[in-house]
């Protein structure tokens, strides 16, 4: 009797609690799906001389963002329709201050369009280097 | 074409680390495998790519990586038909309430606690591609599993497959292990509904019919070779063939039905006939090869799509925190109160836990089904790494806070030991690497 009543508060309420969790977690809402593919429209992105872009990458984990242009990585967060990211200065070869230097990347998201577009400013902390605006179109979404 | 010399360089780098770092692990009285894992994480971004990002690009460029990842993938489908192929149901019998109460009680506990955090992580570490019953679902799967074969390494290493204690702690082990693959098989399932090719009903429906035809049909079959093998005395290479077909079919079937591959490995690995001898020789014919080769690519390849740089700032290492107590608690917890609440003293109960919050590298498998077909995000991914190594890093330390060799030696052995004598002699016999179970500390 005694390990039947165990059962029950150690398998049984547990395994009821879960039903709970299920239903109650079915009204939370995650972030848009960010991650994969960005395609830059029209020109491609000139962040320095010599140095263009066309497409770059977004890793997601919710919140939290990783913008991948070439070798450079820039974290930081989406929130609402914006996003934010910045990587401090790099020992590159063959780099100019531009890319280089401290860079911050702000944007706004269209999480409505299909596919999503984004459009902003990547902005460079180094004299000279003028910021640089750009749209770009999600144009493959990583996961399943 | 794969580069076939750059290949062979990634194998023997791979290989070498996974030793030298195994056998510094085992200087600490840590099973080998937990070095492995870690030998694997040195190689990738988190470290290698670090220190040294020109080397690890030329190393391991990223579009090497599909050759790496599709032969560590065949060592794994040979590792979890050996795992399959170890599990012994004489191991369930016999075991009284204790083992019953408290396996279910290993599993129901984490995977409620992983769902209730899922709570508090999903709108902040997932994505709306990802439903909230999905992503619950794995992280209670996720936090539910324990490593049964890193589990009997240390229960034989210390002399305790005959007490009461690993006698308990290795059925419930054994429970965990095939509960957690059914349970995962349903959440990728779900996850997968209808992005894989097939209906759900399609999947759940021949899923099922499979599963009934190998235990049914195919398990009486192959009863035949057993007989085969008594007759002839070994595993002949035409048997040997025969039976690694087998498990490649079963593994294709399952693939095909939208499960994982993993799981028809797994399964056919279960249904084989269980005569020791027949079990010591197949396991003894595929075991080193893929342990000493095949699975440090596997632990390699983890490795490098784990990103410890993701879990950045103070916010992230509280969910890596909350993670790694929530699987504790869950599991260690769990366990631990069971066994308490329904007979074992004090300490053996603790032992029990701490037994059972072993997750070695069969969350590692787990964990790159779920980052394959997304269920969990990179972050999420190197945090549940993160806390598989903590959760097997922490288990012989807290084993003899808890409840000293010295101590357990001398509790009570369990009244039918048939199966833990099994397991603990095919250690025996072979010294350093015996049974896939046993020996590898794999798991």
């Amino acid at each position: 009797m005694k390990n039947v009543a165990v059962y029950f508060l150690l398998v049984g309420v547990p395994a009821a609690g879960l039903a709970a969790i299920l239903r109650a977690g079915n009204r939370l809402h995650a972030p848009p799906h960010l991650a994969g593919e960005w395609r830059v429209e029209g020109m491609a992105l000139a962040l320095d001389a010599g140095d263009t872009v066309s497409a770059f990458s977004v890793v997601q984990s919710g919140e939290h963002v990783e913008v991948v242009v070439g070798p450079r990585a820039l974290r930081g967060r989406f929130a609402g329709d914006s996003l934010t990211a910045a990587r401090g200065a790099v020992r590159m070869d063959a780099a100019g201050p531009c890319v280089a230097g401290a860079v911050r990347l702000d944007v706004r998201v269209d999480t409505a369009a299909r596919p999503m577009r984004m459009w902003g400013t990547w902005r460079a902390d180094e004299p000279g280097c003028a910021p640089v605006r750009f749209a770009a179109t999600q144009a493959a979404r990583e996961g399943r | 074409m794969p580069d076939l010399g750059l290949l062979l360089v990634q194998i023997a780098v791979v290989v070498i680390a996974a030793r030298v770092v195994g056998l510094l692990f085992r200087h600490i009285r840590q099973p080998q495998v937990m070095g492995e894992m870690v030998a694997g994480i040195l190689l990738g971004p988190s470290f290698l790519g670090m220190v040294a990002p020109g080397l690890s690009a030329r190393l391991f460029p990223a579009a090497s990586l599909g050759f790496l990842h599709s032969i560590s993938q065949v060592g794994l489908l040979v590792f979890m038909f050996l795992v399959g192929l170890e599990l012994n149901p004489r191991l369930l019998r016999g075991r009284g309430h204790t083992a019953v109460v408290t396996s279910h009680a290993s599993i129901v506990v984490p995977f409620f606690l992983g769902s209730l955090l899922s709570l508090h992580l999903y709108p902040r570490l997932s994505d709306a591609s990802v439903t909230f019953t999905g992503f619950a679902l794995f992280m209670g799967a996720a936090m539910s599993v324990t490593a049964f074969p890193v589990l009997a390494r240390i229960l034989t290493e210390r002399g305790l497959m005959r007490t009461r204690v690993g006698s308990v702690a290795i059925a419930c082990a054994a429970v965990d292990d095939v509960t957690a693959w059914c349970i995962l098989a349903v959440v990728v399932t779900i996850v997968r509904a209808g992005g894989h090719g097939l209906p759900p009903w399609m999947t759940v429906a021949g899923s099922a019919v499979y599963v009934a035809a190998m235990v049914l049909l195919v398990r009486r079959a192959l009863a035949l070779l057993e007989r085969r093998y008594r007759h002839n005395g070994r595993v002949t290479q035409d048997m040997l063939g025969l039976i690694l077909l087998v498990a490649l079919a079963s593994a294709w079937t399952t693939e095909a039905l939208g499960v994982h591959a993993l799981f028809g490995a797994f399964l056919a690995g279960a249904v084989m006939p269980k005569d020791e001898g027949f079990v010591h020789a197949l396991t003894g014919k595929l075991e080193d090869v893929t342990v000493v080769l095949l699975l440090p690519l596997f632990f390699a390849f983890t490795g490098l799509r784990t990103r410890i740089g993701l879990v950045e700032g103070a916010q992230m290492w509280g969910f890596c925190g909350l993670i790694v107590l929530v699987a504790v608690a869950g599991k260690f917890g769990g366990s631990a109160v069971a066994a308490r609440l329904t007979g074992m003293n004090t300490r053996e109960a603790a032992a029990i836990g701490a037994l059972m919050n072993t997750r070695g590298l069969m969350e590692l498998v787990i964990l790159n089904i779920g980052l394959d077909i997304g269920v969990i995000s990179p972050a999420v991914f190197a945090m549940m790494v993160l806390m598989a190594l903590a959760t097997t890093f922490m288990t012989s330390p807290l084993l003899e806070l808890v409840y000293p060799a010295r101590l357990l030696r001398h509790s009570d052995a369990a009244p039918d030991d048939a199966a833990a004598d099994d397991a603990a002699s095919r250690v025996d016999r072979n010294g350093e690497r015996a049974g896939v179970t046993v020996d590898t500390a794999s798991g």
